[in-house]
């Protein structure tokens, strides 16, 4: 584990090194869509569920991640500052959606049907419950919730990406985690 | 952490339970954006131009046009009602309206002479009670008692 935060941090100052130049800049960027382009992707799947929303997604953060990376100040590490730009554009995806739709009583009921198909998501009959409760969440609660939950993220990393107060992100998971209980209460 | 243990298995959340994306996907996707950063600039340089110049000098010339077309209509169009209404007005009419003007200002004349006559009436004689009262002999009587 220690080993891969090394790697990671050496790709990081690998990707920036390169990137500095005009002549490695492809590769730079080559090597960061390599290193990071997976880890978005699942990071992003689990917010929207369909491959296809999540392609645009990712493929719109790669981009802009690319086009803001020379006004990147090394401020936070260049990982957190990517799950930051796709997890903004994940949650405008899902606004515009929404939006789009005129947003109907159960916004997520579309989502929810994905979950039942087989082709888009295999688990058991617990687990598709499990994130049948998770799409019932607010957008920001359940991005909170599988950064957490699913990915253990720490809080202080969570709230870098996030741009919230650890305390505000306790507090949320909190909340998203006594929502799920009920849910499955309610069963 | 306590509440953990109370929700199902994490592996709900396991990108293996998720349909994975197409075959090959994550190796074309380096090559697809880099066909649309090298699309990008060109869009916005064609955009920016657009944008910056011909925008800008088209809503220019629909402003001067604007000018020089509707501002003149205007000021015919505003003429035109006062022409005619001057070319309907007879002769007479307007020598009453011209010597009924002159006699409000003869009338204005005529008043103001009175209240300047009264106003110098009542000076004479608030100078004629002065002079009655300066003759008075116990005028310096009254001034040492003062």
């Amino acid at each position: 584990m220690e080993r891969n935060a090394e790697d990671l941090k050496q790709t990081e100052q690998e990707i920036l090194l390169l990137f500095r130049e005009e002549r490695t800049r492809q590769q730079a960027f080559s090597l960061l869509v390599k290193t990071y382009s997976k880890r978005l992707y699942w990071h992003i799947r689990k917010m929207l569920i369909d491959h296809d929303d999540t392609d645009d997604v990712l493929q719109n953060t790669l981009i802009k991640a690319w086009e803001h990376l020379p006004g990147f100040r090394e401020e936070s590490k260049l990982y957190t500052w990517l799950y930051r730009i796709a997890s903004n554009e994940t949650l405008h995806f899902i606004r515009k959606k929404k939006a789009s739709l005129r947003s109907s009583l159960d916004d997520n009921e579309e989502l929810i049907a994905k979950i039942h198909d087989d082709n888009i998501y295999n688990g058991t009959a617990i687990e598709r419950r499990l994130q049948e409760a998770i799409l019932k969440l607010p957008e920001k609660q359940r991005l909170v919730f599988n950064m957490r939950y699913f990915d253990e993220m720490k809080y202080e990393e969570m709230a870098a990406v996030l741009g919230t107060s650890e305390g505000a992100l306790k507090a949320s998971y909190h909340h998203a985690v006594k929502k799920i209980e009920k849910f499955f209460e309610r069963d | 952490m306590k509440e953990e243990g109370k929700i199902p298995g994490k592996e709900a959340g396991d990108s293996s339970r998720f349909s994975n994306p197409p075959h090959g996907y994550f190796e074309d996707l380096e090559a697809r954006l880099t066909k649309r950063i090298a699309e990008a600039p060109l869009t916005v340089k064609r955009r920016s131009l657009s944008v910056r110049v011909i925008l800008p000098l088209l809503a220019a010339a629909v402003i001067l046009i604007g000018i020089f077309i509707l501002i003149p209509d205007s000021y015919e169009s505003a003429e035109q009602p006062f022409q005619a209404r001057l070319e309907s007005i007879s002769e007479e009419e307007i020598v009453a309206a011209l010597l009924s003007e002159r006699i409000d200002v003869r009338d204005l004349a005529e008043n103001s002479t009175e209240a300047l006559l009264s106003s110098s009436d009542s000076l004479l004689q608030d100078t004629n009670t002065l002079e009655a009262l300066s003759s008075d002999p116990n005028l310096e009587y009254i001034i040492e008692e003062l």
